[in-house]
């Protein structure tokens, strides 16, 4: 359980966040969604508690993060960044073997059971056959699966009792992928879902993934949460065009029943219009 | 081909190489005492039936040569240790140990006891390593004070540039300072500037190695948060770190290392570079690996350099300081090439 209560923040006279309440329990996907500079990395940082926010809570199960230790944190919570580039030749293996860092005391070594954890990460996210490769020679929808694969290295532990469910957040996973990447991205995530009972946060401004495997949405637009829903309830047009001031349709594509958000760029919307 | 992870192998491959740099080094310390213009033999060195004032060979052993073998194995373990720490540090594979003024500031520390002698009778103390010593300490608050200003945390940017702008202030300094010395103090400062590991009896040693103790210490229980720290600083936190403290830790301990160095050397270029990446190319990128094989490295290449300076030109001596460069400079250069 992860929760943020009226979270403000900003750097000196720039505010960034204003009174955001989110709160996501067990096995929930949570989607952030929203336009460029709306907020949506900043609100994942706040949460996976890499700066204070001004004002406001974050609680991961009935502790205040401010009161927890970056090791006890990183047992349960693991994120995932918009991209990584590592300066040093790591192998893949390597770099899964990381995510033991907390559940490692200070002098230790990774032990054979800290590489079968790993390895079967990599198993997971199909990348077992780069483990020796070296990670900077990666395409970036490799390197995005084997961090995946350290975050998810991070959230296996022996010792939580399995009731305590673990986050992983995810910043803009999409961003610099192409189709077929994004494709196995959403099949991996599935998977996840279905294997295991972490909650996801995923921050994106792609429709049509936030469709494919959230079930509920935040709607974040200038640093506040314009609307919170299930993502059937959010996803209207009417929402989505208020969200990205631009002109999106969402229909129900018919065989499959689903929601797809189609873009129509060729007619400008009437905000735009007035502002210009 | 690299080895798997995890496996026995991987693991005997790196002991391997551990144990096979740590013997150099030892074997280095032993053996660099042995050559010189004097030659001088094993059995009479050894030889306890020959008290020690009358035995030249083991005078020259002793008092002469080991207590330079053994400051080049500190100054060179240091400076490619704080090279690694550095290098992770700032996420830079061309810092070294110089990059953030700790060499510019105990340089300028040594010049000004040089240029103009030491104020109070204290002649007792080697005057000019701690004069050095306070310089380079002194580098290292204005850089860290400068990083830390105006942010919770430690900007490796500000860190950085601070470090070189400090760097080109100091020089310019050093340069002033010179220009209104004598001849023979400038002689002796640039003299001093190359690098010289002719410490005179173990004297120096001893004052540096309860320094160089702690940064060791410290080095000890970086390693694992290095590693992370080069995947980014996020990345790092989140996956447990305490990121602030590492990179005060390292800064510091780097520094201290540094400034020890340095006092005990002169400022000794190119160690504190070539040896990391001489040995990343070794054993890959692990620092639990790279930081004590480093060490050991750096220790052997500085003691077998300082036997080339001492010999090559015999009787004269060159400042080891320039035999470093030489092969250091290109070496530099190739690596830049690779990189693009």
């Amino acid at each position: 359980m992860l929760r943020a209560s009226n979270i403000f923040f900003g750097y000196d006279t720039i505010s960034i966040l204003r009174d955001v309440t989110l709160s996501a329990s067990p096995g929930q996907r949570i989607g952030i969604l929203g336009p460029n500079g709306a907020g949506k990395t900043t609100l994942l940082r706040v949460l996976a508690g890499l700066v204070t926010p001004n004002r406001g809570t974050v609680q991961l199960g009935t502790t205040d993060l401010r009161n927890l230790k970056r090791g006890s944190i990183a047992k349960q919570l693991a994120m995932v960044p918009q991209e990584t580039s590592i300066e040093f030749d790591y192998s893949v293996l390597e770099v899964a073997l990381m995510g033991r860092h907390p559940h490692l005391g200070a002098l230790a070594i990774e032990g054979p059971d800290d590489i079968n954890l790993a390895i079967s990460a990599l198993k997971l996210t199909r990348t077992n056959h780069l483990s020796n490769r070296s990670f900077s020679t990666l395409s970036g929808g490799e390197k995005q699966r084997v961090i995946i694969a350290s975050a998810l290295t991070q959230l296996v532990a022996q010792t939580v009792p399995t009731n305590k469910s673990s986050v992983l957040l995810l910043d803009e996973p999409t961003a610099s992928l192409d189709l077929s990447s994004q494709v196995e991205l959403l099949t991996l995530l599935r998977t996840l879902q279905v294997q295991s009972n972490h909650t996801l946060i995923i921050s994106t401004h792609d429709l049509n993934f936030a469709i494919g495997i959230c079930d509920y949405l935040v709607l974040l637009r200038e640093g506040t949460v314009m609307a919170s829903g299930s993502t059937h309830s959010m996803l209207t047009t009417a929402n989505m065009r208020n969200l990205y001031n631009a002109d999106i349709e969402i229909v129900r594509h018919q065989p499959t029943e689903r929601l797809v958000a189609l873009l129509a760029d060729h007619r400008i919307s009437r905000s735009n219009d007035q502002e210009r | 081909m690299k080895v798997q992870l995890g496996t026995p192998s991987e693991y005997r491959k790196r002991s391997r190489i551990l144990f096979m740099l740590a013997s150099t080094a030892l074997a280095s310390c032993i053996v660099a005492p042995f050559i010189g213009p004097t030659p001088i033999q094993w059995d009479t060195v050894f030889d306890s039936t020959r008290p020690f004032n009358e035995n030249i060979d083991a005078q020259i052993f002793f008092i002469a040569r080991l207590p330079r073998a053994l400051a080049g194995a500190l100054v060179g373990g240091a400076l490619a240790s704080a090279g690694v720490v550095l290098q992770a540090l700032l996420r830079n594979p061309l810092a070294t140990p110089f990059t953030l003024g700790v060499s510019s500031g105990a340089s300028l520390g040594a010049l000004l006891v040089i240029v103009l002698g030491t104020p109070i009778a204290i002649s007792a103390l080697p005057v000019v390593p701690l004069a050095s010593f306070i310089g380079a300490l002194s580098a290292v608050c204005i850089v860290y004070g400068l990083s830390r200003y105006r942010r919770r945390g430690l900007s490796t940017t500000v860190l950085l540039l601070a470090g070189v702008t400090l760097n080109s202030l100091f020089s310019a300094i050093i340069m002033f300072v010179q220009f209104l010395a004598d001849p023979t103090q400038t002689f002796q400062a640039v003299r001093y500037l190359m690098g010289n590991l002719n410490v005179s009896g173990y004297s120096p040693i001893l004052w540096s190695l309860p320094l160089l103790i702690v940064a060791s210490c410290v080095f000890a229980w970086l390693p694992r948060s290095l590693n992370l720290l080069s995947i980014g600083t996020e990345s790092a936190a989140s996956r447990g770190v305490d990121v602030t403290r590492t990179q005060r830790m390292a800064f510091l301990s780097a520094s201290l290392a540094t400034g020890a160095a340095v006092s005990l050397g002169g400022p000794i270029g190119f160690v504190g570079i070539v040896v990391p990446h001489m040995v990343r190319l070794m054993v890959g990128a692990d620092h639990r690996v790279v930081l004590p094989a480093s060490a050991f490295m750096g220790a052997a290449f500085l003691v077998i350099c300082d036997v080339a300076a001492r010999t090559l030109m015999a009787p004269q001596e060159l400042p080891v300081g320039v035999i470093t460069a030489m092969l250091g400079g290109p070496f530099f250069l190739w690596m830049l090439i690779r990189k693009v």
